[in-house]
């Protein structure tokens, strides 16, 4: 709550001109959106783009928001349009660029197999249907809560858990021999 | 007790810490091996999808996303899935041909610079042309440039003052040979007295191409 409260404190001071706030609500959520572009579109250009439109829509639209949701839920619904509306115009998903674009300090430290095992892994989420997959993304990496999430997705929060779940189930079932559970 | 519930329960979790599961939770877990076995593959998920982290890009990065998301506000113009020329990223297959073609071009320059090597020299040009052979060469025998500059007897390009020669260029290259814009500009005071219907014949010859050359060489030649 203290965020979304200094969140909107942040939007009424825009909305009276002060830029500063403007830049003080993109350095905060600049990293999370791109990351979460990222992780949909696998493409870091094309995740740079989205995030720059997310943000020039938000700031250009903000005057509309009517405040029943918080602005964090907001701008990822914009950047989820987004990458939707890019993904139908290309049709693909790059896992194996996303695979290279990983930190490659932590690639260093990894095994052979572990690697093996990460590439299955994102490989079995971009696999999923997209609503479940959309629902893994926005609950483990973005680490959304339920609620944040069925707003972002336009669903009931029963619905998120319900994707979640049998997102979970396939995967476990594809990863089973992997994870050697 | 249902396991399927119990399984969806597990999936539902926020936190996997077994001490903060609820009792009766924690009691199934203890004697269902199905159930202990859920539990311990969605921690495991978990935990590895969080060890999966993206590369941080650098300051560099993020500060040229606030000044793009900045420009973006300014100009208005992206809303929707339309890119200014600034976003324009080339296809894989324009990559590679085009990187090879910039590694060239560098070591042209390179060359040009270092090298001894004077663009004339480069692009086939002897030292001082005279207007039919510069024309020639430009336009190749035969061409336009080369049947206006002998016809017309029009005076050596040489002859006109570099602020001429560059006026002349610019308002070509800027009109793109329009000929309404051709005839404002005969009417334009730079144009000596003299020599003025025959450096307009001349120059109209030529194609855009011929004269974003002539100018490259005029530049060289009188460099502004």
């Amino acid at each position: 709550l203290f965020a979304q409260d200094e969140d909107f404190r942040l939007i009424d001071k825009f909305l009276a001109g002060n830029i500063e706030s403007f830049e003080q609500l993109l350095r905060k959520y600049r990293k999370e959106i791109y990351y979460f572009a990222m992780r949909l579109l696998g493409n870091p250009e094309d995740a740079e783009d989205v995030a720059q439109m997310a943000f020039v829509n938000v700031f250009r639209s903000v005057k509309n928001f009517k405040r029943q949701s918080q602005f964090k839920t907001w701008l990822y619904k914009i950047a989820l349009n987004l990458c939707l509306n890019h993904l139908k115009k290309n049709k693909v998903t790059q896992t194996e660029e996303l695979d290279y674009t990983i930190a490659s300090e932590e690639d260093m430290s990894l095994s052979m197999l572990e690697k093996e095992q990460r590439h299955e892994l994102l490989k079995a989420i971009q696999e999923l249907p997209e609503k479940q997959r959309l629902t893994v993304i926005l609950r483990t990496y973005q680490d959304l809560s339920y609620q944040e999430v069925s707003r972002i997705l336009g669903c009931s929060e029963g619905a998120a858990k319900a994707n979640f779940h049998f997102a979970l189930q396939k995967l476990k079932k594809k990863l089973s021999k992997v994870y050697g559970l | 007790m249902d396991c399927k519930k119990i399984q969806r329960t597990i999936s539902e979790l926020d936190d996997f810490n077994l001490q903060s599961l609820n009792p009766t939770l924690k009691k199934h877990l203890s004697v269902c091996p199905s159930c202990s076995d859920h539990f311990k593959w969605v921690e495991n998920f978990y935990r590895n999808l969080k060890s999966v982290s993206l590369s941080d890009p650098g300051e560099e990065f993020w500060e040229r996303l606030n000044r793009k998301v900045q420009i973006g506000l300014m100009v208005g113009g992206l809303k929707g899935a339309k890119r200014g020329w600034w976003t324009y990223r080339p296809p894989s297959w324009v990559k590679m041909p085009a990187f090879a073609c910039g590694i060239a071009a560098a070591a042209v320059v390179l060359l040009i610079a270092f090298g001894g090597v004077s663009l004339q020299q480069w692009l086939g040009l002897k030292g001082s042309s005279t207007q039919v052979e510069l024309a020639s060469r430009l336009g190749g025998a035969g061409s336009y440039t080369q049947e206006g500059a002998e016809t017309l007897s029009c005076p050596d390009l040489d002859a006109l003052t570099k602020e001429e020669l560059h006026a002349c260029v610019r308002r070509l290259i800027s009109n793109g040979l329009e000929t309404q814009e051709f005839v404002e500009w005969t009417g334009d005071p730079i144009i000596l007295a003299g020599s003025e219907v025959t450096v307009e014949s001349n120059i109209r010859h030529l194609g855009s191409k011929e004269l974003e050359r002539l100018s490259y060489l005029l530049n060289q030649k009188y460099p502004q």
